[in-house]
């Protein structure tokens, strides 16, 4: 089938289930392997027993493969949850489920009873990054919340720093549109614009950062239905 | 998922089996036997049991272990977390339990109880930023406007079960709480890296029975609880405001009764009093035209007021520094009928001093007395016969002429009262701004 692939590791079928996947998860064996380019076959990141890294239990509404639907905006649509992140930060944990919405691609963060939907945003001012990390690694004072910062990208407004901290990628599952590093370690900060929430993660050196734009969602925004390929 | 799973873990500090119900999300767990609060497999605290197991022991009948419905899912009480609240401006404080209850779907809640009641709290999701670190009055959260009650911080005291999040005894928060017309509330909780915002509503007996079963609640205490008034910080700076106005006030009621009252006699002493400080007295009277003894006639009021009015007192400033002299006048009733009837006697002094004091010269006087009498009849006619004298002054006698003068005013006001009271408050206000200030100070 074309929507199929080999596991690298023990060949067993594995069905491709978005475009977007890049990243391949194998329930038989549990190997996880980087599909991104295709071209060259899945290139198993490791080979032999089980890669997973080990999610720690943190009771949640969704589990991989569930389906349901959500408000976006307004638009109820059905979604399908493909894979998840957990990161771990000093006061707790917080999961990035990966959905696939009507076949495009979101991140819905939950994080002690706060839903956020997010989806990736182009960073224009590189120069803003070095020095809002600089800010952190610098610890100055100035960097509290309520400040407020220029925007990153031609198509936000200034945003207003809500929360911001060190976390460490403590576990993956499922379907990711990227390889995911476990132990990465990024600097955090959230923050809000009119209506809107901002989510700017910077990996340790400093220079390679993530821009998200996201919409808080209320806990009756997303209805859960049953399914689902694990169960912890 | 239906429900949370039961998981033993050992007190790093004790070897105790506990138990444990948020997995690994949990990141601060109290240890029952030994007090111990641990963080991952760090003891971050001991807190002492024997004493504050009882000390900070439930205010209700909530405790760990709990089931409770709300939102449509079934909740569990994990943890609890004792506060002390206190106001930055204020020594005043007061407490509350924050119950952690947690669902098998993860979502969390609290339940904040205090003296006055049940609040079902739940994370607030912002869309905009509320900020806590500008002075503000009023927040409107989702088209609805809280109004700020408390501008104040909390300081953790004790901790009873499982958190998910990372907490200490003795680690302190600060936070702003707004009420809104309904009741709900609006609570900003805020550090220098993070804002969090909570909203919560006032659960009623019957809401806190549907939630955990009739049998479970105490109807009396819940009822008790909820029908007790809150019991507010003492506003410190708002007392020291209210007293200086307070002052303010009763020292302007001080000058206005000063002026209380209608006029019924003025007179003035034709000729200047001829004053002795020989111990001999000038005996004189304050008379009309006709020399006859002025009189006056009380209509209205039951107090009658006497200023006896002094002119200046000419003495030798080169040989003394002070001087003294006196009236007395004796009230006497007209009576036609007959000889006139001997009242009272009233006395007013006077006195004069200068000196030099760091280079500087000064003078001060008092040339002004007041005497109030009750309880003279209305509609008698009333005269004086006065006697003034001068005291010795430096085992000298000086003998000089003053003029003196005396207004009467019937149904008059006695003022001293409100006097004494503007002093009072005003130094009662000026010690708690004191105190404010030194608080202040040693907050800063």
């Amino acid at each position: 089938m074309e929507n199929q692939i080999l596991c690298p590791s023990c060949n067993a079928p594995i069905e491709i289930k978005d475009r977007f996947q890049e990243q391949l998860d194998c329930p038989y064996c549990g190997n996880q392997a980087y599909i991104g380019d295709r071209q060259n076959q899945a290139a198993s990141k490791e080979s032999g027993p089980a890669q997973r890294s080990p999610l720690t239990d943190v009771y949640s509404r969704f589990i991989v493969g569930q389906t349901g639907r959500i408000n976006i905006l307004g638009n109820t649509k059905n979604y399908q949850v493909t894979g998840r992140i957990q990161y771990e930060y000093e006061q707790g944990f917080w999961s990035e489920w990966y959905l696939n919405v009507d076949g495009a691609g979101y991140w819905l963060q939950e994080d002690e009873g706060i839903y956020t939907l997010f989806v990736p945003m182009a960073l224009d001012n590189q120069a803003m990054i070095a020095e809002i990390y600089e800010m952190y690694r610098q610890s100055e004072e100035s960097l509290k919340p309520g400040k407020i910062f220029k925007p990153l990208n031609s198509k936000m407004g200034d945003w207003t720093l809500l929360e911001y901290g060190y976390a460490k990628m403590s576990g993956y599952e499922g379907n990711l549109p990227f390889p995911p590093s476990e132990g990465k370690e990024i600097v955090y900060f959230d923050g809000l614009g009119p209506n809107k929430k901002y989510s700017l993660e910077i990996e340790d050196n400093g220079k390679d950062a993530s821009l998200f734009q996201g919409w808080p969602l209320k806990y009756d925004d997303i209805e859960v239905e049953s399914g689902g390929d694990y169960n912890y | 998922m239906s429900e949370l799973n039961v998981k033993q873990v050992e007190c790093v500090n004790c070897g105790a089996k506990i138990d444990i119900r948020t997995g690994l999300r949990m990141k601060t767990f109290a240890c029952e036997y030994c007090g111990s609060v641990c963080e991952n497999d760090e003891v971050k605290y001991i807190q002492d049991q024997h004493e504050l197991k009882h000390k900070f022991a439930p205010l209700s009948f909530l405790k760990l272990g709990m089931k409770a419905n709300f939102l449509d899912s079934e909740y569990q009480i994990v943890g609890r977390v004792r506060y002390t609240g206190g106001e930055y401006e204020s020594t005043e404080t007061w407490s509350w339990d924050d119950w952690f209850l947690i669902s098998p779907t993860g979502f969390p809640l609290w339940i904040s109880e205090d003296e006055t009641g049940f609040f079902l709290t739940k994370v607030y999701n912002p869309s905009t930023f509320h900020d806590p670190y500008t002075l503000s009055s009023n927040y409107f959260v989702d088209d609805k406007q809280y109004q700020v009650e408390d501008r104040a911080f909390s300081t953790l005291e004790y901790i009873e079960g499982e958190l998910t999040w990372r907490a200490v005894p003795g680690e302190v928060v600060n936070y702003i709480e707004a009420k809104s017309g309904d009741n709900s509330t609006f609570t900003i909780e805020y550090s220098d890296s993070e804002v969090q915002y909570y909203t919560a509503e006032k659960l009623s007996l019957a809401q806190l029975k549907e939630a955990f079963g009739k049998d479970v609640v105490d109807a009396k205490m819940v009822q008790q609880k909820m029908e007790k008034k809150p019991a507010k910080p003492v506003p410190w700076l708002v007392i020291a405001i209210i007293a200086f106005i307070v002052a303010g006030i009763s020292f302007f009621l001080f000058l206005t009764l000063k002026q209380s009252g209608d006029e019924v006699f003025k007179g003035t002493v034709p000729e200047r009093v001829y004053v002795k400080s020989s111990l001999r007295t000038t005996k004189f009277t304050i008379t009309d035209k006709k020399t006859n003894e002025k009189t006056f006639q009380i209509t209205k009021g039951s107090l009658t007021k006497f200023a006896f009015q002094s002119g200046d007192f000419p003495y030798r400033r080169s040989r003394v520094k002070e001087v003294g002299w006196w009236v007395s006048g004796d009230l006497y009733e007209v009576n036609p009928k007959g000889a006139d009837k001997y009242i009272t006697t009233v006395n007013a002094d006077f006195w004069k001093a200068h000196g030099r004091d760091g280079g500087e010269s000064w003078s001060e006087s008092k040339k002004t007395d007041f005497v109030y009498l009750k309880g003279l009849k209305k509609g008698k006619v009333y005269y004086f016969k006065l006697t003034a004298g001068a005291n010795k002054t430096n085992g000298k006698r000086y003998n000089r002429n003053v003029k003196l003068a005396l207004t009467v005013r019937q149904n008059v006001w006695y003022p001293k009262p409100f006097l004494y009271l503007a002093i009072v408050l005003g130094i009662i206000g000026g010690i708690i701004l004191i105190i404010f200030i030194a608080i202040r100070h040693d907050d800063d």
